[in-house]
């Protein structure tokens, strides 16, 4: 850790929550003028449930603008048809387990949003990876699904189809704009995101196919373009891995800390039957988010105590 | 107790294959070192509901240990765990077993410092409960792995609850580990 003095860039956490928030507007209105019921539906349960969660444990001194941004990005993880209930679950599980009952506000070791998205796929496994809704005669967790893959996806197709999956899949180009617009601002760390996705690409093309996939989507092994845009690549690198309280304090650990994220989402499209693995990648790399920041802290200050061997 | 004992073990020998016998082996052995009073009921228990659901005789391991350091509230909240185990091994299929012993035990002594990593004891229980050598492995570069976290937590003096809750959020990130 740098001793002080230091420099305020004059932005407050609040500020931060605004921006991330205004970055998902393009999103917001891209897929809600394709599927108009369903992204309102999903994206007002989901905050709205956050919201009253937060209130609700935080007896009246809410911080909403933390709370909105989790409901949001939650949101956008669940594949659209969900029920509405199911987005409001969601949205009290991320504030009420992933933040509250962690110890509150900045004290959460893991993503809220991912946090809740791995909960939801251990409650209600049919209700995530099979929606009820019916949408352009498609429905499907995610185009990476096995199921949903007789056949390969082009990249334009992803980007401009009419394809099942979750509400950041709809609109792929408009999570990329929302995540440029936060590094332009500086509000996140280009360094996620470009590692992040560097290794998805680069997994992609050297990461054999396991015995699974063999048999039901060959066409996944060696595409990055399908990965990079299907599934919750694009959020988790520009939304959910650029998390300021569970990512590395580092610019060196946060690059090691996307890179196992990349590892780890790759490993589980390819090797396991699971179709899409970044949330839970996220998760894995947040529990290592501690021991990357110590070992960096070690190995870059010798000089420097460890914690808790002070007086 | 030790009529208690033979009579729930008769169930268990009954479906017993080798890797049932190891685990009934060291979760006696276990027992026998705690060495105090309550533990072989305990791993009887376990034994008897082990005919019903595979992977019980760990949970029987863990929460006799906790007994025996009078941490009765883990020792419940570990068994609380394993009912969550069982509905999500309902809802997943029956593959899962090597994997939830590893984190229920985890989730059980996790905070506590002889299990935050993989000593001998612990590299003779995944041995034995695991069906193959890959998984085994596997299993124990996890642990590492998640001790290493907990090993985090307990330094820093975390609540109990945080690390229960830690460790169950690990076991549903590594959910798809299952079908390695």
């Amino acid at each position: 850790m740098n001793h002080g003095p230091f420099l305020h860039s004059g932005r407050t956490s609040r500020d931060q929550l605004r921006w991330t928030g205004a970055a998902l507007l393009p999103l917001g209105v891209l897929a809600g003028a394709r599927f108009p019921a369903e992204t309102i539906g999903t994206l007002l349960s989901a905050s709205a449930a956050a919201c009253l969660t937060d209130a609700a444990l935080r007896r009246g001194r809410p911080h909403l603008e933390g709370a909105l941004v989790t409901g949001l990005i939650l949101a956008c993880m669940l594949p659209l048809g969900s029920s509405w209930w199911l987005a409001a679950l969601g949205g009290g599980l991320a504030v009420g387990i992933g933040k509250h009952a962690f110890g509150g506000r900045r004290r959460n070791p893991f993503n809220p949003a991912a946090l809740s998205r791995a909960f939801l796929m251990a409650l209600l496994p049919a209700r995530l990876l099979s929606p009820g809704g019916q949408l352009d005669g498609l429905t499907a967790a995610t185009p990476l699904a096995r199921e949903a893959g007789a056949t390969s996806l082009s990249p334009g197709a992803l980007l401009f189809g009419p394809h099942p999956g979750t509400l950041a899949e709809v609109a792929p180009l408009a999570v990329l704009l929302g995540g440029l617009l936060l590094i332009f601002l500086r509000v996140i760390d280009w360094r996620v995101p470009l590692t992040y996705l560097s290794t998805v690409c680069f997994l992609s093309l050297v990461l054999p196919g396991g015995a699974r996939l063999a048999g039901h989507a060959p066409w996944l092994v060696g595409q990055p373009a399908v990965h990079l845009l299907a599934g919750g690549t694009l959020l988790t690198a520009f939304f959910l891995l650029t998390d300021p309280v569970t990512s590395p304090l580092r610019p060196g650990g946060r690059i090691v800390f996307a890179a196992v994220a990349g590892a780890f989402t790759m490993f589980v499209r390819l090797h396991t039957p699971y179709p899409d693995g970044a949330a839970l990648a996220v998760l894995v790399a947040n529990a290592l988010v501690k021991r990357i920041d110590r070992t960096l802290l070690w190995t870059t200050s010798p000089s420097t105590a460890r914690p808790g061997s002070g007086p | 107790m030790t009529g208690a004992l033979l009579a729930a073990a008769i169930p268990a020998l009954a479906r017993c294959g080798p890797e049932a016998a190891l685990g009934w082996a060291l979760a006696l052995l276990f027992g026998a070192a705690s060495g105090r009073r309550g533990t072989l009921g305990w791993v009887g228990i376990s034994l008897g509901a082990w005919a019903l659901v595979p992977g019980l005789p760990w949970m029987g391991v863990a929460s006799s240990g906790l007994l025996a350091r009078g941490r009765r509230s883990l020792a419940m909240a570990a068994w609380g765990g394993l009912a969550v185990t069982v509905l999500l091994r309902a809802e997943c299929g029956g593959s899962v077993v090597w994997f939830d012993a590893v984190f229920l035990v985890l989730a059980a002594r996790g905070i506590d410092e002889e299990m935050a990593r993989p000593g001998p004891q612990g590299v003779l229980l995944l041995l034995g409960s695991y069906p193959t050598a890959l998984q085994a492995l596997a299993a124990l570069a996890l642990w590492g792995v998640v001790g290493a976290v907990l090993e985090d937590l307990r330094d820093e003096g975390e609540a109990p609850l945080r690390g229960l809750l830690t460790c169950l959020t690990l076991y549903l990130a590594l959910l798809p580990l299952h079908y390695l």
